[in-house]
């Protein structure tokens, strides 16, 4: 894969990222609500809610193919995932049509979860389905490529459990904030006295979006970085996240109200629990991940100090 | 980086209004057995059928056909635009007048406030307002029912926001809030306002709101068979307040406080009833339909929730009753400034089944 196509294939995944970010923003409000009710609506929405946990599945196959680890791993996610993805969004799909003709849905568009619902994700999931099965394909049909990039996992298997649990629960704690952080555009109480507090705010939802944009373009780029690079660039953003979260505290400290003022509809759980769990989620969101890496990155040079301690003395 | 610039040229200044402006430009002329129908708590989503659901809203209405249609808050929840508007539509398909106070949820949607509030505002037959001022919360207005003969104000229905949550919140939990003490002052200009076009008297008048007041569970504490309805939370809430929670034990309630008022007691159950509220109703916690009395050193009046309308969220049962807590409450306004209450039980079943609990004399 050259740079262009590779850089082209990122885009593509940032398109499903924000794309993933907005349904799920709007699903996490929906399934609050299935979950309080006495009357389930789960038989109802189980088709949307499968339609938007397929188009999040697309955007892990994606990194995984944009990432893999090793050339039989590429082909065995591009066959496995990709029969998986078409399975699942045949079956949104085909579900959403059984509803419509059932009459459950009454028409095409119905008033719910988007405006042109359930059309948009009847459409979506034909076209998971397709891009599943083009997924397949080529696993079946793949030949060999010297050109493609592989990204070898360096750490030991207690580690990989753990990074693969953090950054999955980040990735999804993440699509979630970026569709608050799109969704604030739009919805945002303009013209209040606050708007310097949302803007604190703001910023800090758009971070762990920043974070991933920044690792997938920019720092897993197949250059291999020093062990020194790497800690400068987790200690450079802790600074930053250190910063927005100071500035995100102040605003609190003096505008104790302004979230209930200006941002209860993006914090729906929150507010449907009586629970103030966001201002704590947004601000370790920005700060554990370079906070974690700088750390190991601690660890390990700590660990390469002492292997060159002890290599001389071997040699004594 | 247009958002900031965007906000900072959108800052204005506060605005007083006169008084005036805060009462219904329309004129709804009163006549003996005026009828209000309080809904409540209908909580549309992104998940609601609202072609079933509006039904069901039309069916209530048409159930007790009032002469205007209170809506006490939390009409939404995590609700996209295109709910918003359908639940407008289906207020603007009763084809009576109606308004809106808003409820702690009602916020929580893909939409600004002032998206909701313009939505509201503009719908047809709505009584809806929000004046532009400095007074806290959105839905703080007041429905003058004239009298035709002498053009005077015969019953005023107050509309207050309880907001939602304060601003003195736990670090870990979010608390009620109540209605502001510069709401109750400008409640008292309203009536104050009000008593003046009616030579000096105090016009008789019920008070809408979403949150529960204190003097609920004082009253419950005091009457807890009550004039009307149960109380069928069935869980204690651990956030009450110790004042509450203390008081409740000293009188032996062991089922702990079923109700989810603000967090602190205000002035205005008092201060309303010096000027002539006769009745105070709210929504919030749906499974309660529960009312009574309650006399305070101010005076006495009625305090009450109304029924939950419709399925949606969550709901009650009654098993002493043998139906659904859910329809509409309505009440009957008499020229003498008493009113009737009636609770409209309407089932979601195939033929909208009806069933009824009245209290008369309020």
């Amino acid at each position: 894969m050259n740079s262009k196509t590779r850089y082209l294939a990122l885009a593509i995944e940032a398109i499903v990222y924000l794309l993933a970010s907005l349904s799920l923003f709007t699903l996490v409000a929906s399934m609050g609500n299935a979950i309080g009710s006495t009357v389930s609506v789960f038989p109802r929405m189980a088709p949307y809610y499968l339609s938007v946990t397929v188009l999040t599945y697309l955007l892990f196959i994606l990194h995984s193919l944009l990432f893999p680890k090793n050339e039989r791993l590429f082909r065995l996610s591009l066959k496995a995932n990709g029969i998986v993805l078409a399975a699942l969004s045949f079956i949104a799909a085909l579900s959403i049509l059984i509803k419509v003709i059932s009459k459950e849905y009454q028409s095409f568009l119905i008033v719910g979860p988007s405006p042109l619902f359930p059309l948009d994700y009847f459409l979506l999931d034909l076209a998971l389905t397709a891009v599943g099965v083009l997924f397949a394909l080529k696993g079946f049909r793949y030949q060999s490529n010297s050109g493609r990039l592989d990204f070898p996992y360096e750490h030991g298997l207690i580690r990989r459990i753990f990074a693969t649990v953090f950054r999955g629960l980040f990735i999804l704690l993440s699509l979630y904030l970026s569709g608050s952080f799109i969704m604030v555009i739009g919805i945002a109480n303009y013209g209040s006295s606050t708007w310097w507090c949302m803007l604190s705010l703001w910023l800090l939802l758009g971070v762990p979006a920043g974070y991933l944009f920044y690792h997938d373009f920019f720092f897993k780029n197949g250059k291999k970085k020093s062990l020194e690079q790497k800690k400068m660039i987790a200690l450079f953003t802790l600074g930053g996240a250190l910063f927005l979260d100071a500035f995100f505290l102040f605003a609190l400290l003096l505008n104790r109200n302004f979230i209930v003022e200006d941002a209860t509809a993006l914090f729906v759980l929150d507010f449907m629990k009586s629970v103030n769990a966001a201002p704590y989620l947004v601000s370790l969101m920005a700060i554990l991940p370079p906070f974690i890496a700088y750390l190991a990155l601690l660890i390990e040079s700590k660990g390469k100090a002492k292997s060159l301690q002890k290599a001389p003395e071997k040699g004594q | 980086m247009l958002l900031p610039l965007v906000f900072l040229c959108s800052c204005g200044a506060a605005k007083n209004p006169d008084i005036s402006a805060y009462f219904n430009k329309e004129n709804l002329t009163f006549h003996e057995g005026y009828k209000i129908l309080q809904l409540t708590d209908i909580h549309w989503s992104s998940n609601t059928d609202v072609l079933t659901q509006g039904a069901y809203l039309q069916a209530v209405v048409k159930a007790a056909n009032p002469d205007f249609v209170m809506v006490t808050g939390d009409s939404l929840l995590g609700a996209t635009t295109s709910t918003a508007q359908a639940i407008a539509g289906v207020f603007e398909s009763f084809g009576k007048p109606f308004a809106i106070t808003w409820g702690n949820h009602d916020r929580e949607g893909e939409y600004s406030p002032r998206w909701l509030s313009n939505l509201f505002k503009n719908a047809r037959n709505s009584f809806y307002d929000e004046v532009d001022d400095a007074v806290f919360g959105r839905s703080n207005y007041v429905i003058s029912l004239t009298d035709s003969m002498t053009g005077k104000p015969a019953w005023d229905l107050y509309s207050l926001d309880s907001n939602s949550y304060p601003e003195s919140q736990n670090a870990l939990y979010y608390n009620y809030d109540v209605i502001h003490d510069d709401q109750i002052a400008w409640f008292q200009q309203a009536a104050a306002y009000s008593a003046s076009q009616n030579g000096g008297n105090a016009v008789p008048g019920l008070a809408y709101f979403h949150i529960p007041l204190w003097e609920w569970s004082y009253a419950y504490i005091k009457d807890q068979k009550g004039l009307i309805g149960e109380v069928l939370e069935n869980s204690a809430n651990s956030f009450a307040p110790s004042e509450l929670r203390k008081a409740y034990e000293e009188a032996g309630i062991t089922a702990g406080v079923r109700f989810w008022p603000g967090y602190k007691q205000t002035a205005f159950f008092d201060d309303a009833v010096k000027v002539g509220v006769k009745g105070f109703f709210c929504g919030h916690d749906h499974s309660n339909d529960w009312g009574t009395k309650y006399t305070s050193s101010a005076g006495t009046a009625y305090v009450g929730y109304g029924v939950k309308s419709g399925k949606e969220l969550y709901y009650a049962h009654s098993d002493k009753r043998g139906w659904d807590i859910i329809g509409g409450s309505l009440a009957t306004l008499h020229a003498n400034g008493k009113f009737d209450l009636t609770h409209y039980y309407v089932q979601d079943d195939s033929v909208y089944t009806v069933h009824t609990e009245e209290v008369t004399g309020l």
